[in-house]
């Protein structure tokens, strides 16, 4: 997965704001959600997004992998993330 | 082109100016700007001309509406967008910066919605945002918006403060435009809107409609440069309170009373990072309580004091230009 082509993207401080420019609808990404975007920018897959929030966050490989996979699959329903 | 009617200027500088056909200023006279200057009749950077159709206003757009501001639709089709409301049709050729909005004869006509789509959309395209926004002038002489939802106390909020010795640049829109290095808040004032007991101190729930500069007390000014956001709220507490507000929180609301600066595909990269630019500045959320309704001081107390000291943070805005996909103010 990727991020849409269709999406802005403003990077504050441990938020991010997320524009889809096709339906206006904007979303905000909280610190945990931001780092998952911006590894997703990156082209980094699952595997490397879940090995860094266990770096950063006392959070075990099982509920970490759930976390992303919950968010991803939201990203992807609201239309901000696009198969590669 | 017409050449008949009365003209004027809408902007401080007049890049943007509205025309309107003889006999049709009373349909557009409440949307007018107080601010607004009657000028010569001729071209200019940006016109939008009024004029009339009669009874029967109709276009056609070949598509689905790119946005709905009340029951008015517009279409974006490159660089041209269609307009259609009650009583009223408009063409906006975005890259001549030029449109016409063709209004019914009989008075049933919402001008101002087409009006409204009509300058944000032209205004965009210059890096000039209309904004569903309040703005006050602090002592320290920098603006401070105060960017919320409808019934929001933006009008109330501006009002008071205004008594209390800041100046009124708008109760309900502003124009920012970026100007040597900062962003500059341009009031549009009309007549205000407040609360029926709002100079009594009293809540009534229904509307009045009043000239703020007859209100005593009052000052106005046209523009100021972008000093902080504020985002008002009413609530049911016993005291108004300020916090300070994410920069996410003021990027989101400025999004909401903006929407219709992002409708144009072709610009909505720049309105998008201009927009998270210019809501870097200091913001707070103001929760407004009836302690502070029916006294003007009181508000000053509370709002005076964070705003010093931010407006004291030697906060310097900054413009940053971006396209998407491409992320832009990285923290």
């Amino acid at each position: 997965m990727k991020p849409s082509p269709d999406v802005l993207v403003a990077h504050l401080a441990g938020e991010a704001v997320l524009l889809h420019a096709g339906t206006r609808e904007y979303f905000r990404l909280n610190e945990t959600g931001q780092v998952v975007w911006q590894m997703l920018e990156q082209g980094r897959d699952e595997d490397a997004i879940v090995a860094a929030l266990i770096a950063a966050y006392e959070v075990t490989d099982v509920a970490a992998r759930a976390e992303v996979q919950r968010i991803v699959r939201e990203l992807r329903a609201a239309g901000l993330l696009v198969q590669e | 082109m017409n050449s008949g009617g009365q003209q004027f200027a809408l902007t401080r500088d007049g890049a943007l100016q509205l025309r309107v056909e003889t006999g049709l200023l009373p349909r557009v006279d409440r949307w007018l700007p107080h601010t607004a200057l009657a000028c010569d009749v001729g071209a200019a950077d940006i016109l939008i001309e009024i004029t009339s159709c009669g009874s029967a206003c109709t276009v056609s757009p070949a598509a689905a509406p790119t946005l709905r501001l009340g029951d008015t639709a517009c279409t974006i089709d490159g660089h041209v967008a269609v307009l259609q409301g009650p009583g009223v049709a408009g063409r906006i050729d975005l890259t001549g910066a030029h449109a016409t909005l063709a209004v019914a004869g009989d008075g049933t006509a919402d001008v101002m919605s087409a009006l409204n789509l009509a300058v944000a959309l032209l205004l965009a395209r210059r890096r000039r945002y209309l904004l569903h926004c309040a703005a006050v002038r602090s002592r320290a002489g920098g603006a401070w918006l105060l960017a919320g939802d409808a019934r929001s106390g933006k009008t109330t909020t501006s009002l008071n403060l205004a008594r209390a010795g800041w100046t009124l640049l708008s109760d309900d829109h502003v124009v920012l435009r970026p100007s040597g290095g900062r962003w500059v808040v341009e009031g549009w004032p009309r007549l205000a809107h407040p609360d029926a007991g709002w100079l009594r101190g009293v809540v009534t729930g229904a509307r009045t409609e009043l000239d703020a500069r007859t209100v005593p007390g009052v000052h106005t000014c046209a523009e100021a440069p972008l000093e902080g956001i504020l985002l008002p709220r009413v609530v049911h507490g016993t005291s108004t309170t300020l916090r300070a507000a994410t920069h996410a929180d003021a990027l989101a609301m400025v999004l909401r009373q903006g929407a219709w600066c992002l409708a144009d595909d072709a610009v909505a990269g720049t309105v998008f990072a201009d927009l998270a630019a210019l809501t870097g500045a200091p913001s707070f959320s103001l929760e407004l309580a009836p302690d502070t309704f029916a006294d003007p001081q009181r508000l000053d107390d509370i709002v005076g004091a964070a705003t010093r000291a931010a407006a004291a943070r030697t906060y310097e805005p900054t413009l940053a230009r971006g396209r998407a996909p491409q992320a832009v103010g990285a923290s």
